[in-house]
């Protein structure tokens, strides 16, 4: 009977290490989803401060400058939501990006699961590890925003963009933490909130 | 003997190791089949939020498609929109299983209620039915005067990939939109569309209420939508409108050097804007495309001397990318660059250390691929 309950220890061993998986890092699956913008993000960032600041001549006669304003904004956004990485920062991820996509392929992202995440109430069950204190902005906007999609049936744009920004700025906050935790916990952190991404797409990503 | 002995104790060991689990999972499976049957009964005869919960709950249960999916379809009847669209939900979790259902949720995405509408179109997706009947339907709903309902169906669309050609007159709506969530999501459709997307992307260059997405859309994609050169250029040609030049000239930069034939009205809109950032792009889109063209190289010799420091910045480091091998290029590329990450402007400081970087070697992770 001594043996007991050594059995029982290596099977939860066991289960536990095969639940810890490999880094996953942030960045887009589409054809330019590794695209860095660099420069180009600079250069537009420029043009559009130099017309906020009236320096630009703009010739408000041309048809298309009237119907400019909303396209830039949700062009703005768009760059926002697929993440500006600088040229350097690409470079460097791009390893990281190649493994991930490798890992990806084999491990396929799976949705919540009910103990995670309950869509009836919007209540969602954090890691304890994402509990802390210093990602209290990132859960509170999510913590809301799930709450309030849960009761409405669905977020508006707004809050839709809102709740993956507080996500994309979580796991980049994440990806630089690499020296403060092990790589299966900052895997499973990064996962976790990976996940909710997908819910808010409702699992159609 | 002993043998015997070691035998029995490793059998006895073995049981006392699978019996709990042997028993934990009966006691489950039965405790389970209770919990559907509740759930189902609270589903159909409960109300309110307990009812509501009861039909999100059954959407986990995709063990037992058979007994949960003819409940959830009958629930698409109900009187309440509420009821209809958690029904919804949860049918979706049943991806194909669910293909019964498809016809209620055809007529669901033209509900008088939007969320009920939002629900069908996510479910219509994650159902996997590709039959015209759903991809005209959820390209209709794009259209749809609701935002939420429009984003749901581009969603859904985008998981079915029925191809850019059936969801051209959509897309193009949708890129209309007032709803900036809206437009991402369906700028983000085209992107995945990669170079069967150009067709579309020519069509919405000549719009005014999306060329400037478009190029966007081009950006993005690069090298792949070189199909789009030719409207790129009609575009800066008739264009007035300066940030919609600096946009054009990037998506040109990002094409690299298939946008050659764009040079020379690069250089025509960089001599004519009275926008100062036009010439940087200008200059940055020449040498991105590394052009061979001789007026081009003789422009940014001439913007080395201008009295705009990041004209000088982006002209020296256009210089350097166009001539490779030429070293006293180089150096003068990384001198004004170098100059540049020390300026007090910011925007400056910010692309010249981007510029030292890419006329830098790459790096080993990136040297390895």
């Amino acid at each position: 009977m001594k043996y007991v309950p050594f059995c029982f220890i290596a099977i939860l061993v066991l289960g536990g290490a095969a639940a810890i998986g490999q880094v996953v890092t942030t960045g887009g699956s589409t054809a330019g989803g590794d695209y860095a913008r660099g420069m180009s993000g600079v250069i537009a960032a420029q043009g559009q401060r130099n017309l906020s600041n009236s320096q630009a001549a703009i010739n408000l006669t041309d048809a298309r400058s009237n119907q400019i304003d909303n396209q830039v904004k949700s062009v703005n956004a768009y760059w926002e939501k697929k993440g500006i990485y600088d040229e350097h920062q690409a470079v460097e991820n791009k390893e990281i990006e190649r493994q991930r996509n490798e890992y990806m392929a084999t491990h396929r992202l799976q949705s919540l699961t009910p103990e995670e995440f309950d869509r009836a109430s919007g209540q969602i069950n954090w890691l304890k590890v994402l509990e802390q204190k210093p990602y209290d902005q990132y859960r509170t906007a999510l913590d809301t925003l799930f709450k309030k999609r849960s009761y409405q049936g669905f977020l508006s744009g707004d809050e839709y963009l809102a709740a993956t920004t507080a996500s994309k700025q979580w796991r980049a906050l994440l990806s630089t933490q690499n020296k403060e935790y092990p790589a299966g916990i900052l895997s499973q952190m990064i996962r976790f909130i990976l996940k909710l991404d997908r819910e808010l797409d409702e699992n159609l990503s | 003997m002993r043998v015997l002995v070691t035998y029995r104790r490793s059998i006895f060991l073995l049981l006392v190791c699978v019996a709990p689990v042997l028993v934990t999972a009966s006691c489950t499976s039965h405790s389970e089949n209770a919990d559907v049957a509740a759930l189902v009964k609270t589903a159909t005869t409960g109300s309110g939020p307990e009812q509501y919960a009861a039909i999100d709950h059954l959407g986990d249960r995709q063990d037992e498609t058979t007994a949960v999916v003819p409940v959830l379809h009958k629930l698409l009847e109900d009187k309440d929109p509420q009821v209809r669209w958690h029904s919804e939900r949860s049918l979706g979790d049943f991806g194909d299983q669910a293909q019964e259902a498809v016809p209620d949720l055809l007529k669901d995405i033209k509900d008088e209620d939007p969320v009920v509408e939002y629900h069908a179109a996510i479910a219509l997706g994650k159902v996997g039915d590709k039959s015209d009947a759903t991809i005209d339907a959820l390209a209709t709903a794009v259209t749809n005067k609701n935002p939420q309902v429009a984003r749901a169906a581009i969603a859904a669309l985008r998981h079915l990939r029925p191809g850019p050609q059936r969801m051209s007159a959509a897309m193009e709506k949708a890129l209309e939109a007032n709803d900036t969530a809206e437009v991402v999501y369906a700028l983000d459709a085209l992107v995945e569309f990669g170079k069967e997307a150009v067709p579309l992307l020519n069509e919405l260059l000549k719009r005014p209420r999306t060329s400037y997405i478009a190029c966007a859309a081009i950006e993005q994609i690069g090298p792949d939508a070189k199909d789009t050169v030719p409207g790129l250029i009609d575009l800066l040609s008739e264009s007035k409108n300066s940030q919609l030049q600096i946009q054009a000239l990037l998506s040109l930069a990002r094409i690299g050097p298939a946008a050659e034939p764009a040079v020379a009205t690069i250089l025509s809109v960089a001599a004519k804007s009275q926008d100062a950032t036009v010439p940087v792009a200008a200059a940055f889109a020449l040498g991105s495309i590394g052009t061979k063209d001789k007026d081009a190289d003789a422009k940014l010799r001439e913007a080395l001397s201008k009295d705009n420091a990041f004209l000088q910045m982006v002209a020296a480091w256009a210089l350097a990318k166009i001539h490779p091998d030429d070293a006293a290029l180089k150096q003068q590329a990384m001198d004004k660059l170098t100059a540049g990450s020390k300026s007090d402007d910011e925007a400056i400081r910010s692309a010249a250390d981007k510029g030292l970087k890419s006329l830098a070697p790459p790096s080993e992770p990136a040297a390895a691929q």
